[in-house]
């Protein structure tokens, strides 16, 4: 059996430094699981300890910093750690890459059917489902006959919009209204109706 | 598996409807003038969506059922559930949610739906559903284009200054303006194989006297070749 060539080293949290710019982020309710995690699962902590650099003569973390910042809300004196030592600046950025990138996919369908969905939400696994919000049963439709009126919508150039508005506003009698109240729809009609008499 | 009956069905929003119709209807789209959305839960999360509206040609639909008011009758429009609600789950919300169209509107008679043989299945849940048969056409509805996008015809002609019309006239090399589904057959569009199904459900009983078509055995389908099932043809 292989032996591993780096041993898990508890250290003094004073003595260990963040990464400056470190590129991930971390979303405030993700930091809240986070730090639940560290404290109740400590083994877990231990078996995936923080990795260390030691280039620039510092101990800082290259992989572990959102564990390193939960362990110090938490209070803790000691974290575990492994150190990589005589990485060169290069290989240090590998790393801290490689940490974050997230290989692999939920099978949903797997995780919806056999797992416990608000336990894993408390695990920080998100899930891309929408829960029941509370949301109700009630709603109304519209009752009651069709009206007698309708709306009807044209795209129009500006040109032609220009156009049909003044010739609109040259119509003043509008004896067919069919108790239609809006001007412009009479308007319109009127000139389409003197069209339409033209062409017989 | 007993799990159907732990479904909860719930009236949510379109903001919340429309996103999961558009993952998991064969579609990928929605329709726009649905007006009432039911979402299907179980254990609290979201598994099924069904949305009802107006049809689209209501003129010619009010004229299937004698004497029905113009806000009579709704359209079930659009159908999506994942795959992890167990079996009868599609069944057992359509039910529930004609329960809720009873008890929220009363005044709503009967509910049509089509199922999209050319596409994607010939309407057994709908048979399960209590639906009635009344109409078996072969598809002059879906139009396939060369660049292999499909399009309902009535959106082509209703929404035709959409974004989406927009870029299918620049895939195709044509102007983008209105154009009817003959402008777009001779443009080289062509509807798609297969059958489209007419099933109706009727919330009013008595309202099934007043039918002015047929009601077809369900053995017509396979009669007349319009078997579908998940998209695939000739099965039942």
């Amino acid at each position: 059996m292989k032996t591993p060539t780096h041993n898990i080293v508890y250290r003094p949290i004073v003595e260990i430094h963040e990464l400056k710019n470190n590129p991930r982020i971390i979303k405030k309710d993700q930091f809240e699981k986070l730090k639940t995690s560290i404290k109740d699962n400590p083994d877990y902590f231990e078996a995936r300890p923080c990795i260390l650099s030691n280039r620039t003569g510092v101990l800082v973390v290259i992989a572990g910093n959102q564990r390193l910042r939960a362990s110090r809300e938490l209070g803790l004196t000691e974290i575990p750690t492994v150190l990589l030592e005589g990485l060169d600046e290069d290989r240090e950025a590998e790393i801290i890459a490689r940490d974050n990138v997230e290989n692999g996919e939920w099978d949903y369908d797997i995780l919806a059917n056999e797992w416990e969905i608000e336990k894993l939400n408390d695990w920080g696994v998100e899930t891309p489902w929408t829960k029941d919000e509370g949301f109700g049963t009630d709603f109304s439709l519209p009752d009651g006959e069709k009206g007698t009126m309708q709306t009807m919508s044209f795209t129009l150039s500006d040109e032609q919009a220009e156009f049909i508005k003044t010739q609109m506003a040259l119509i003043e009698d509008t004896p067919e209204t069919f108790g239609n109240t809006n001007k412009h729809g009479n308007q319109l009609y009127e000139i389409v109706k003197q069209w339409a008499e033209q062409r017989k | 598996m007993g799990r159907a009956k732990e479904i909860v069905v719930k009236v949510i929003p379109s903001s919340v409807a429309n996103p999961f119709v558009k993952k998991h209807h064969y579609s990928g789209k929605v329709v726009a003038n649905s007006s009432v959305h039911f979402g299907a839960f179980l254990g609290g999360v979201l598994h099924g969506v069904m949305s009802f509206g107006s049809s689209m040609d209501k003129r010619k639909v009010i004229t299937l059922v004698n004497g029905t008011g113009w806000n009579e009758f709704l359209e079930l429009n659009r159908m999506a559930f994942d795959d992890t609600l167990p079996k009868n789950a599609e069944s057992r919300c359509i039910s529930i949610a004609m329960k809720l169209i009873k008890k929220n509107a009363p005044h709503i008679k009967w509910v049509i739906s089509f199922a999209d043989g050319a596409q994607c299945g010939d309407g057994t849940i709908y048979r399960a559903s209590g639906f009635v048969l009344t109409g078996i056409k072969p598809n002059k509805t879906i139009l396939e284009f060369p660049n292999g996008k499909r399009f309902a015809g009535l959106s082509l002609e209703a929404d035709f200054d959409s974004p989406t019309i927009a870029q299918l006239c620049r895939d195709m090399g044509v102007e983008h303006k209105y154009r009817t589904r003959s402008d777009w057959l001779k443009l080289g569009a062509k509807y798609v194989e297969g059958y489209m199904l007419r099933y109706i459900y009727f919330l009013d009983k008595d309202y099934e006297k007043k039918l002015t078509v047929p009601i077809l055995p369900f053995d017509e389908i396979k009669k007349q070749g319009a078997s579908m099932y998940r998209g695939k043809r000739g099965e039942h």
